[in-house]
């Protein structure tokens, strides 16, 4: 039988959870399918970097990817919308059975499809904290930070008027331990540990402000389509075990990592109420204002809401 | 052959004015440095475009300086044997350099030309906040790779014309 | 195919278009291109665009125009005559006192500058016939400017290592500051080789007479020449360290300051404009050579990334059950031959794809690893039979000296440098102790 062979470009760091599932997934499909399908992860930057991943994949220079939508907000909008709302309540596993649900699964794939991507798998972690030298006790706090961000946090944060600073994502480390900034917000708890910001700036929020951060696992379009049915079949499971056993890995490592970092001396700090409300304010309006600029996006906020009412929050 | 030789003076005039010209470009991303720093450290008020404005200048300044770098021979190579080469050795060492060259630059001018016209047909922009068109600095590439085919010509036919002098 | 052999037939190609003088650019891009064609496909030329862009619009490699630009501005500023005529009225009664104000000179220039061309053709120009007139021996004159020149790389800003730092994902001020330790190590060695050398045997060089010593009072006064340096030393690295500054937002900053400097040297704004518009040229220039030598990588390391060959060779490794310090010394050699007969540019391009992924595999710490890569180019910088400082040299000395009269000069300087970089491969701290304490 034929046998297919994808190259997939990670992005994500060496022990990063998502790497630990690209493997497995990698494993799983060769045994699955008897080697006929074989997937290369390749290492974060091997042929491009996070930012190019969904245009190449989409291209079909590589065959598969890990990314976050985060970066493809000037192709196709709708997934930076999804990526991570900044405001939005929901934890890690209200967002996963919102994702899988059949009609926002296919959403997801229909959207993806217009840039010839699969919509594989979501890699769903924690959102966003801010990882601070001086503590966020109240809003004149936040007010006079110099706050690396991006995306649609840096978009929040400029609508409130908070300056956010632009500094590769290498030189995170130094600039908060010189000074250069004082806060950066690029991930959770557990991603913070692993860039080690944690020995440089003393202090966390909780509770996350933004809702999960929806990285996901894509396939070209064409590639995907070669499959014979029952190829297509394993691919997927795999696709969804992959996304399931991650959000498990990171869950597990999560409590481990924080206790490692309060011994190492960090402090979590709960955001003050006037930062949160005054946060979910800005963002809940920006949602309707800012994101909803193309069509998908705008379909995107409304399957959003219709789940937070069933969910039964209050925006 | 004085044809040839006019071509190959168009052709290097053009790498050095070019080049010469966007070597100034330094200037720009110099202040706008200093303006960010002064703005973030005394003002409180980073901007969101200077670093990546930098970034797509410092694209136009390789791109545009490849071709006249070529042109003054800077682009540096490992001459500790071809220094002892023959007259005609070196001139047919320098023919292969040049296709090989040709080569290189034709696959970037054709690739790069693909990757920035599919960015312009889809419009697309930056992720940033700032969120320029991004299809200008991606031209960079095959525009740059132009500049170099430009200059690869040029000394093709210099080497050529040796050749012909030598045989003379 | 097998990979390996993949790799070997690569390597083989590099040689051959090495041999007939492509530019190292053009090599790795075409032997990249067309191995990415062959192995992987047709299709997966078309990720070179994107990762060309990635590189063309980095804002970590935009801080290399500007560390160059500063350097052309000193060479034609002056300020070295001027360090050295303190350093010549301060050490001049002591013996060897002007070779080892030479390296010291070097490095202030060192801390100035981010390319090492500019210490060692100021001090050809300058150290170098003040010493020979003072009966220094040639060979001892020759290679204190070479080693001192080549503290360049380690001591930081150096583009060298802004260039590794970039392919191997560390942050350049991280970087910057492993080398300042190694760096005044390497320094004290040169000072100390020095000392002895001219002490045991005063012929070699002599101090210099007492009627042309300089009085307490002159001594003093040519204190200030050390201002300007240090200006600009404290506007480059003390804005990165005290945090007013990214490392590329520093170098902006430090040209700016480099400017003002040669405008107040020259007090004449039609020299001052001169100076500053060949210095731009001459940076884009080097640049550009720069920038396109790490674009024609980017196919060639493409290639050794899918064909994952640092995990093959850490199998490899693993399966002969090699000791993970040998295959750190086959390193270190290969770097030393690789030295002989190329630059720093090349050889971080063909090693750094397969040689740092695999070191992190066997459990090293890379910031470590590219303090010692930096060691290593310093004397790829210094042995025969290619290297820049030895034509350079050749270049500027009296007629009479040979080409191995200079080799011989730089022996013990090389064999300095070997030292350093077995110190600082048993006693990691000299290189992590400085970068640990940022975090405090
Ligand atoms: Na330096
Ligand atoms: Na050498």
């Amino acid at each position: 039988a034929k046998t297919y062979k994808f190259t997939m470009q990670n992005m994500f760091s060496l022990n990063h959870p998502v790497t630990v599932a690209m493997n497995k997934l990698a494993a799983d499909v060769k045994e699955k399918s008897d080697g006929r399908i074989v997937i290369q992860v390749l290492p974060a930057g091997a042929l491009v970097k996070g930012p190019s991943i969904f245009e190449s994949v989409g291209m079909g220079s590589i065959d598969m990817g890990t990314t976050c939508s985060a970066y493809h907000s000037g192709i196709l909008p709708v997934a930076a919308t999804a990526f991570a709302l900044p405001g939005d309540p929901r934890g890690v596993n209200e967002i996963k059975e919102f994702i899988y649900q059949d009609k926002i699964f296919k959403f997801f794939r229909d959207s993806y499809a217009t840039q010839n991507v699969l919509y594989g798998a979501p890699l769903i972690m924690d959102g966003y904290t801010i990882v601070s030298k001086k503590p966020i006790n109240s809003w004149e706090d936040l007010k006079t930070m110099k706050v690396r961000a991006s995306g649609t946090i840096a978009k929040t944060l400029k609508k409130m008027d908070i300056p956010t600073v632009f500094i590769p994502f290498s030189e995170i480390y130094v600039a908060l331990s010189r000074g250069t900034i004082d806060a950066e917000i690029s991930g959770n708890h557990a991603e913070s540990y692993l860039a080690k910001t944690f020995e440089v700036a003393k202090y966390q929020t909780t509770p996350y402000i933004s809702g999960a951060q929806n990285c996901e696992v894509i396939t070209n379009l064409d590639r995907y389509n070669e499959l014979p049915d029952d190829l297509k079949a394993i691919l997927e499971t795999a696709l969804k075990d992959s996304a399931l056993n991650m959000i498990d890995a990171f869950e597990a490592e999560n409590s481990a990592v924080i206790e490692k970092m309060k011994e190492a001396g960090t402090e979590f700090v709960e955001l003050p109420d006037e930062v949160m409300q005054k946060w979910i304010a800005t963002a809940v309006k920006m949602w309707d204002e800012e994101l909803t600029t193309d069509d998908l996006s705008a379909q995107y906020i409304a399957l959003v809401k219709e789940n937070l009412k069933s969910l039964g929050y209050e925006l | 052959m004085q044809t040839i030789e006019k071509l190959i003076s168009i052709a290097e005039k053009t790498n050095k004015m070019v080049g010469k010209a966007s070597s100034l470009l330094i200037f720009v991303f110099m202040f706008l440095m200093v303006y960010e720093v002064i703005a973030r450290y005394f003002f409180e008020s980073p901007t969101i475009w200077v670093h990546e404005l930098c970034g797509y200048l410092f694209a136009a300044y390789v791109a545009f300086t490849g071709g006249w770098v070529l042109l003054r021979k800077g682009h540096v190579s490992v001459d500790i044997i071809y220094q002892f080469f023959p007259k005609k050795l070196k001139y047919s060492a320098d023919l292969i350099v040049s296709v090989v060259a040709l080569f290189m630059f034709v696959v970037l001018f054709w690739q790069g030309y693909k990757f920035a016209w599919h960015a312009f047909a889809t419009n697309q922009h930056s992720h940033t906040l700032f969120g320029p068109v991004l299809w200008p600095v991606k031209a960079l590439l095959p525009l740059g790779s132009l500049f170099f085919v430009l200059q690869i010509l040029a000394d093709l036919g210099k080497t050529i014309l040796k050749f012909k002098q030598g045989s003379v | 195919m097998n990979p390996a052999l993949i790799v070997l037939l690569m390597f083989a190609a590099v040689i051959v278009l090495f041999v007939i003088r492509t530019p190292v650019a053009f090599t790795l891009g075409s032997v990249g291109i067309v191995a990415l064609y062959l192995i992987n496909g047709p299709r997966f030329l078309q990720m070179l665009p994107p990762s060309i862009i990635e590189s063309m619009t980095s804002i970590i490699l935009l801080a290399i125009p500007m560390f160059i630009f500063i350097g052309c501005l000193l060479e034609k500023s002056g300020i070295a005559d001027e360090i050295f005529d303190m350093i010549y009225k301060w050490l001049g009664p002591v013996p060897g006192g002007l070779a080892i104000g030479t390296v010291l000179i070097c490095v202030i220039f060192a801390a100035m500058v981010g390319i090492v061309g500019a210490a060692t053709v100021t001090m050809g120009l300058i150290a170098l016939p003040a010493m020979l007139k003072r009966n220094y021996k040639t060979s001892l004159a020759i290679g204190c400017i070479s080693g001192g020149g080549a503290l360049g790389f380690l001591i930081p800003p150096s583009v060298t290592m802004i260039v590794y730092a970039s392919l191997s994902n560390l942050s350049i001020g991280k970087m910057f500051l492993a080398g300042i330790i190694p760096g005044m190590l390497l320094a004290s060695l040169f000072i100390a080789y020095i000392l002895l050398r001219s002490l045991l045997n005063p012929k070699l060089a002599p101090p210099i007479p007492v009627e042309e010593r300089a009085t307490w009072k002159e001594k003093w006064t040519s204190v200030k020449n050390l201002a300007m340096p240090f200006i600009l030393i404290f506007s480059i690295m003390g804005t990165i360290f005290s945090g007013l500054a990214t490392p590329t937002e520093a170098a902006a900053v430090g040209a700016v300051v480099a400017m003002l400097i040669v405008l107040l040297r020259t007090r004449s704004f039609k020299k001052c404009l001169e100076v500053v518009y060949n210095a731009s040229e001459q940076s884009a220039f080097l640049t550009s050579m720069v920038l396109w030598i790490i674009i024609g990588c980017l196919a060639f390391s493409a290639v050794v990334n899918t064909l994952g060959l640092p995990l093959l060779l850490k199998d490899l490794i693993d399966s002969i059950g090699m000791n993970r310090w040998t295959v750190m010394i086959v390193m270190m050699l290969s770097f030393f031959l690789l030295g002989m007969v190329m630059d720093d540019l090349p050889i971080i391009m063909i090693t750094v794809p397969i040689y740092v992924p695999l070191i992190t595999l066997l459990g090293f710490d890379p910031l470590w690893f590219g303090i010692l890569f930096i060691v290593n180019m310093q004397m790829a910088y210094l042995t025969p039979p290619f290297g820049f400082v030895l034509f350079y040299m050749k270049g500027v000395v009296p007629p009479g000296i040979t080409m191995g009269d200079i080799y011989r000069s730089v022996w013990p300087f090389i064999g300095l440098q070997a030292l350093c970089l077995i110190l600082v491969m048993v006693f990691p701290q000299l290189v992590l102790w400085l970068p640990s304490m940022v975090g405090m």
